[in-house]
């Protein structure tokens, strides 16, 4: 009894003392990674600040960033599954050798290196990969869509900032002229429209019950403000400035318009069969417009279909 | 019913109490929410059918009503599944959820949408249903063998919930920009646009209430137990099973029409029985009342919420918020008469530790060299020569290391935990203390701005360490019964896999980010967290073989520790203690789901190490070999996608698992 006593007395010690061990070295290491990721984020601020020749081979981990980047004149190496940025209708194409580097938020790190990008662009959303992605190569994270993040500033702002890193001022400076002269035209196609002083609610039904509206900070919503047309959906919307929303809320604006975007031929079928959405105001009084799937994360591109397809469907309603 | 109602307020005098505060405060609620849409004075309008309505009549004649009706009718369909679950199985924590039945249907309805988007949008129901049925089959066809035994009917469908979840975030993962009607449906929204959705429900669920009420006699006999219900000439099994696809089809037309509502198939019941309901008949009667209002109310506070939650949040989701505790709360209380399972089998002869150890160390080896050297690359398959090492090394090593290490830990946790227990079921994943983990880590997702690898360690730590203080505190009341840690380990695995699913369920940038921590940081491992972890499985070895001789006591009951001078509660707390650290430290690498921790020691054990120290260094170094190998066929099976290696352990684990409760 006494033996087995001292035994477990001496027991427990070594078992506190593994203990200790224990959470010391994890917590050494914690500590450690911590000062590592500082250190890689001042690495990438210094990299970042040094001038030199504008890098060519890009790997970009986000499809609007993707769009932002070819949208530049710069075909990307390497992108995070490829076929999905054309099922999202991404346009300008990507062409067909673009590397695919694996899943959205988990690449594959050995097929980044092994492309041997000058440059990897990212999100905010990557931040966890970040410490790993500067090994590899210079990488800048580029918010287009967040909390607190207005987008169509925000798309406006990055494909400068990127335009800047990729030394494609030139190539900005096109896309710009381009969007702003596509911009005044819609403006102007759509001045019947505007006199109608109509609010527009801007939808992309999921299924019957549940539609996706776009908020005023969504990049579809920065494009209606900048036509001079106001968005019927003032209610919340999430970091990507997007709402789920019953049909009973679209209810709230009995003069709006609506425009849906994308509606897949099952969801129409289904809507048309449910009594709330015919005894919408927007719906009883046919001014629902429909236009082609447009990407709702994309970039000054995706802005200006959006306001050519806006001003093609609205132009002729001016009642 | 009149009868029925006598005797209930004959045996509780204030039983009507509850049922009148719930009626009240769904009226209230739904006075207030109604309101808020349509002031008083029109309400006639938007019941009575008239044509000129005018346009918020419209909205709550098509909208308000239906969702509330639907609310109701979900509720009473669910409490009463719950209770036939609940009689059949003798298990008070038995339900739709927990059985499986809402994870099969949820597993259908993203298989389809995969498969054949069309499909998935026109046969909603009908895929839905299947899925569930077959789940609760095979929840069904593990337990044939025992005859339905009700413990291990709860833990097999415990069990396919966990791995038909864990195979749906595989499928989204790698598909999921095409799954985002899917992930509202599974969030539990009650949104509906029309009366087509309650038409399709009242019918079926009347239809099956039924079927319940012709069932009462034979249903009541399950309280007694089986040897008595058989004298009374009652077939138990077939019984069992009709009262058992009664009340699947019941969960699964639930479930098909209004997606996941958990717990609403336990908190009616329970109320019931609360309120005085002690016969089958009685609560059968009061159960699904109370279901209905409870779940009534849950939605209607649901609308009321200001702003952004009140419109994006799905009912099934904040049902479930409540429902987690409301699970733990009644572990503290009911009583589980659980027989314990018997040991997995008769001791196979003893062997000498020597070649076995030695051979599966050199597996091992080999393992290792042929997953750092062989793997798929941008050209096909390649043997890695000493030039590209220099690039790749950094990739392929510390994950390696951590995966290896995370497997070792887990699986002397799982031998831990199954000696301790005296439960051969018992593993980390079923304990809880990786949903705890998980919780953690997503808390932390969700608090910092810009989560980081740190960031998510401390969350995942202590969430895992808040996990164990529950846990302890539970099995505190009853000394720390094998049954009663066992379930309310799985009961917080639960818990922590509906709210994974519905936080990624809402949909938006969260989801996207969230998702894929589900299955552990493999991705993200650097060299310090590498070494962190193997420090961690050294040191997890050497403590394991301190707590050998308390790991071959333990085992033989808490009378003969305390004979032999062992502080059967003392040591039973230390090991759980050890066993829930090294679940958190390899719950941050492989995930919450692995049963590595389940199958390892089974397999030592299988291979001839019944003794504890011989078993727990044959499981360590199985558990190795398998997250080495997982890790391996992550990187190189989808390439160039990469899955975490805990999915891939799951994917191993789960059939074994599935194949070791046939037995």
């Amino acid at each position: 009894m006494k033996t087995g006593a001292r035994f477990s007395g001496k027991r427990r010690l070594a078992l506190a003392g593994l203990g200790a061990a224990t959470l010391t070295a994890a917590g050494a290491a914690l500590a450690r990674a911590a000062a590592d990721g500082f250190a890689s984020m001042s690495v990438a601020g210094r990299a970042e600040g040094a001038g030199r020749k504008p890098p060519t081979r890009v790997v970009v981990l986000d499809w609007p960033l993707t769009e932002v980047v070819l949208s530049l004149g710069v075909v990307p190496v390497g992108v995070s599954r490829p076929a999905w940025y054309a099922r999202l209708d991404g346009v300008p194409p990507l062409p067909p050798s673009v590397v695919d580097t694996g899943l959205l938020y988990q690449p594959n790190f050995e097929v980044l290196a092994a492309l041997e990008p000058e440059f990897i662009v990212i999100t905010p959303w990557h931040a966890p990969l970040r410490g790993l992605l500067e090994r590899i190569a210079p990488t800048l994270t580029v918010p287009l869509f967040g909390p607190g993040v207005d987008a169509y500033p925000a798309v406006r702002a990055a494909t400068r900032e990127l335009a800047g890193a990729l030394g494609r001022h030139a190539a900005a400076d096109a896309l710009f002229a381009q969007a702003d002269a596509k911009l005044a035209d819609a403006r102007m196609r759509l001045a019947g429209f505007r006199a109608t002083r109509r609010p527009v609610y801007l939808l992309r039904p999921i299924d019957d019950r549940h539609i996706a509206v776009f908020g005023r900070n969504s990049l579809f919503g920065g494009v209606l403000h900048a036509l001079g047309i106001e968005n019927a959906w003032q209610g919340a919307a999430d970091p990507q400035g997007m709402s789920e929303a019953d049909l009973g809320a679209l209810a709230k604006r009995a003069d709006a318009q609506a425009v849906a975007i994308g509606v897949a031929p099952g969801v129409a079928a289904q809507l048309a069969r449910s009594p709330l959405w015919g005894a919408l105001p927007f719906v009883r009084r046919n001014r629902v417009q429909h236009i082609d799937p447009l990407p709702a994360l994309g970039g000054v591109v995706a802005s200006m279909r959006c306001a050519d397809s806006l001003a093609k469907a609205l132009e002729g309603v001016s009642t | 019913m009149n009868r029925s109602t006598a005797t209930l307020s004959a045996a509780a005098p204030r039983a009507w109490r509850l049922p009148a505060l719930l009626l009240m405060l769904a009226a209230w609620l739904g006075y207030h929410t109604l309101s808020a849409r349509l002031p008083v004075a029109q309400w006639a309008g938007a019941l009575l059918p008239h044509a000129d309505a005018t346009l918020p009549q419209l909205v709550v004649r098509y909208g308000w009503l239906p969702r509330f009706a639907i609310a109701l009718i979900a509720g009473a369909a669910l409490s009463l599944a719950g209770v036939v679950f609940q009689q059949v199985l003798r298990n008070p924590l038995a339900e739709p959820l927990t059985l499986g039945v809402s994870a099969g249907a949820y597993l259908a309805l993203t298989i389809a949408a995969v498969v054949a988007p069309a499909l998935a949008a026109d046969l909603r129901f009908t895929v839905a249903l299947a899925g569930a049925a077959l789940a609760m089959l095979a929840a069904m066809a593990m337990t044939w063998r025992k005859g339905f035994a009700a413990v291990s009917i709860v833990l097999a469908g415990m069990i396919v919930n966990l791995y038909c979840g864990a195979l749906s975030v595989i499928l989204t993962i790698v598909f999921e920009r095409s799954l985002t009607s899917v992930f509202i449906w599974g969030g539990g929204s009650l949104v509906q646009n029309g009366w087509a959705g309650v038409l399709w429900l009242l019918p079926r669920v009347l239809a099956c209430g039924f079927a319940t009420a012709l069932l009462v006699r034979p249903l009541t006999l399950f309280s007694l137990d089986d040897g008595s219900a058989s004298q009374l000439g009652m077939s138990l099994k077939w019984t069992r099973l009709v009262a058992l696809a009664v009340a699947v089809t019941l969960s699964a037309f639930v479930t098909s029409a209004v997606g996941v509502i958990g717990f609403i198939g336990l908190g009616g019941p329970v109320l019931a029985r609360l309120m005085g309901a002690r016969r089958v008949r009685d609560q059968l009667l009061w159960a699904p009342l109370v279901g209905a209002l409870l779940l009534a109310i849950a939605d209607q506070a649901v609308q009321s919420l200001p702003g952004v939650l009140g419109e994006l949040l799905p009912t099934g989701a904040a049902v479930a918020l409540c429902g987690g505790p409301l699970l733990l709360w009644m572990l503290r209380r009911v009583h589980i008469e659980a027989p314990r399972p018997a040991a997995a089998d008769a001791a196979p002869p003893r062997r000498a530790l020597t070649m076995p150890a030695l051979l599966l160390g050199a597996l091992l080896v080999a393992g290792t060299v042929v997953s750092l050297g062989f793997s798929m690359t941008l050209h096909g398959w390649q043997w890695t020569d000493a030039q590209q090492w220099s690039d790749v090394w950094f990739w392929r090593v510390p994950r390696l290391v951590a995966s290896l290490g995370a497997g070792v830990m887990v699986a002397l946790a799982g031998t831990i935990l199954q000696r301790v227990t005296g439960n051969p079921m018992a593993s980390p994943d079923l304990l809880g203390v990786s949903g705890g983990a998980m919780l953690g880590m997503l808390a932390a997702a969700l608090l910092a701005a810009a989560p980081s690898t740190p960031v998510l360690l401390a969350g995942s730590s202590a969430g895992a360490l808040t996990c164990l203080v529950t846990i302890v505190a539970l099995g505190r009341r009853s000394s720390f019964a094998p049954e009663h840690v066992l379930l309310a380990g799985i009961a917080i695995s639960a818990f922590s896999q509906a709210v994974v699913m519905l936080a990624t369920a809402s949909g938006g940038a969260y989801a996207n980010l969230l998702r894929p921590l589900q299955y552990g940081s493999t991705y993200l491992i650097v060299p310090a967290t590498a070494i962190a972890v193997s420090v961690c499985a050294v040191l997890a070895v050497s403590i394991a073989y301190l707590g050998a001789r308390w790991l071959e006591i333990l085992p033989l009951g808490a009378n003969v520790a305390n004979a032999l001078g062992v502080s059967a509660q003392r040591a039973r707390l230390t090991l759980l203690v050890v066993a829930a650290v090294l679940t958190a430290g390899a719950t941050v690498v492989i995930g919450p789901m692995s049963f590595v921790g389940l199958m390892a020691p089974h397999l030592a054990r299988l291979l001839g190490f019944p003794r504890a120290r011989s078993q727990m260094l044959v499981a360590a170094l199985i558990g190795g070999l398998l997250m080495v190998l997982s890790d391996w066929l992550g990187r190189n099976m989808i390439f160039p996608q990469q899955m975490p290696a805990g999915v891939i352990a799951t994917l191993l684990g789960g059939p074994y698992l599935m194949w070791l409760l046939r037995r």
